[in-house]
């Protein structure tokens, strides 16, 4: 019988200490055009997957090879983890729970989601910020190194704000790019910016041009996924993140 | 109970739509048209559409049909797409614009509507018909 939430790892697999990307379906869907760029420009294979019975009864084909939709894509020292289809709000939880036990047990030196910031005139924005949120104040200090800015006040939500949590109370540093972006439209010029930032961190080399320039076909094919989304991040309370909140401590 | 009723109706009606809206593809492939992701946003005194229109280049190349209740866009794409890494049937046809009909959620003004188009995301500023006046107490 499925379980709840289930990791299948593939036989022989090494993973040492690794480095995790996460990005799933949301605002702009930012994660996931940038974690899936990342798969093919880090030459990533698939590593395991996820089962649940809370999932959409959904596989995916590529090549003509039966796939599951929720991915998880490794060269040893990272592992990309990856999603083809919207994450029910039901699920979250629980996912959120077992990514974060499994990157414990992997002894995840890092574990990184990449997301959307949604802003209402990202039309006059060339190139997005991308703003910084760590699970402990000593990510404050690496991100102003950087020049990547903080984000001081606001509300998170989803299933990266639930991955900061659970990695924190499992000591695992935890750290999240939110990238300015539309809120219900596929933005790859978004993704960039979240990429370009990961590279100050990761000291990565990855190139974003070829990204930009597939961004028009990026936008059409990912319509579908975007409206699945859409109607996720309603229940997920993800317009929230325009908010600000009241408290000062 | 009459109150029930009309708000289950609501519910139902609210909820069909709502699925038929995910279910309907996002392509038309006797008219070789894509449907774009569109965003309606009820303001208190306009509505304001957006609609996502990549390889869209020319602002020329959109028509925007407006009625009271309702609008149509067309936006013509110049260069027609297909790519062989995409789903088994759209593969097959090349797309050569986006059209997507919308019923508006209240009555607006067509001739005062105005539409910008910028990086290819077009917006639509749509002013409700004012049924309400400020009146004075006597």
């Amino acid at each position: 019988m499925l379980k709840k939430i289930e990791i299948v790892e593939r036989e022989g697999i090494k993973i040492d200490e690794p480095t995790v990307i996460e990005g799933f379906p949301d605002v702009g869907l930012v994660g996931v055009i940038a974690s899936s760029y990342l798969v093919d420009k880090l030459e990533l294979v698939e590593v395991a997957h996820i089962e649940s019975a809370l999932f959409p009864p959904v596989m995916v084909l590529h090549k003509g090879i039966l796939t599951e939709p929720v991915r998880m894509f490794s060269n040893g020292k990272i592992i990309v983890v990856t999603s083809e289809i919207a994450i029910p709000p039901k699920a979250i939880y629980d996912l959120a729970d077992v990514l974060s036990d499994w990157f414990k047990e992997k002894k995840a030196k890092l574990v990184v989601s990449l997301s959307g910031i949604p802003v209402q005139n990202r039309m006059e924005i060339d190139t997005p910020s991308v703003y910084g949120v760590g699970n402990s104040e000593k990510w404050m200090n690496i991100f102003k190194k950087n020049d990547i800015e903080v984000m001081e006040e606001g509300f998170m939500a989803g299933i990266y704000a639930l991955l900061l949590k659970g990695c924190l109370k499992r000591g695992i540093p935890a750290i999240a790019f939110l990238s300015q972006s539309f809120l219900n439209y596929p933005d790859p010029g978004a993704a960039a910016s979240a990429i370009l930032s990961l590279n100050k961190i990761l000291k990565l080399d990855v190139d974003v041009k070829p990204l930009l320039e597939k961004a028009d076909e990026i936008r059409v094919k990912a319509r579908d996924l975007m409206k699945q989304a859409q109607g996720t991040m309603g229940a997920v309370r993800k317009p929230l993140e325009r908010e600000i909140p009241i408290m000062y401590h | 109970m009459w109150r029930g009723r009309r708000l289950s109706e609501w519910i139902d009606e609210f909820l069909e739509q709502a699925y038929s809206e995910l279910m309907r593809p996002s392509w038309d492939a006797i008219e070789k048209c894509l449907e774009p992701l569109v965003n309606i946003e009820d303001r208190e005194d306009e509505i304001v559409v957006t609609v996502d229109l990549p390889y869209v280049e020319d602002k020329n190349d959109i028509s925007i049909d407006i009625a009271e209740d309702s609008l149509e866009i067309r936006a013509e794409i110049k260069k027609a797409i297909r790519w062989e890494r995409w789903g088994t049937v759209q593969k097959r046809i090349w797309f050569k614009s986006f059209r997507k009909f919308i019923k508006l959620p209240s009555k607006v003004d067509p001739e005062k509507s105005r539409a910008t188009f910028r990086r290819g995301i077009l917006e639509i500023s749509l002013p409700k018909v004012r049924r309400r006046f400020t009146i004075k107490i006597q």
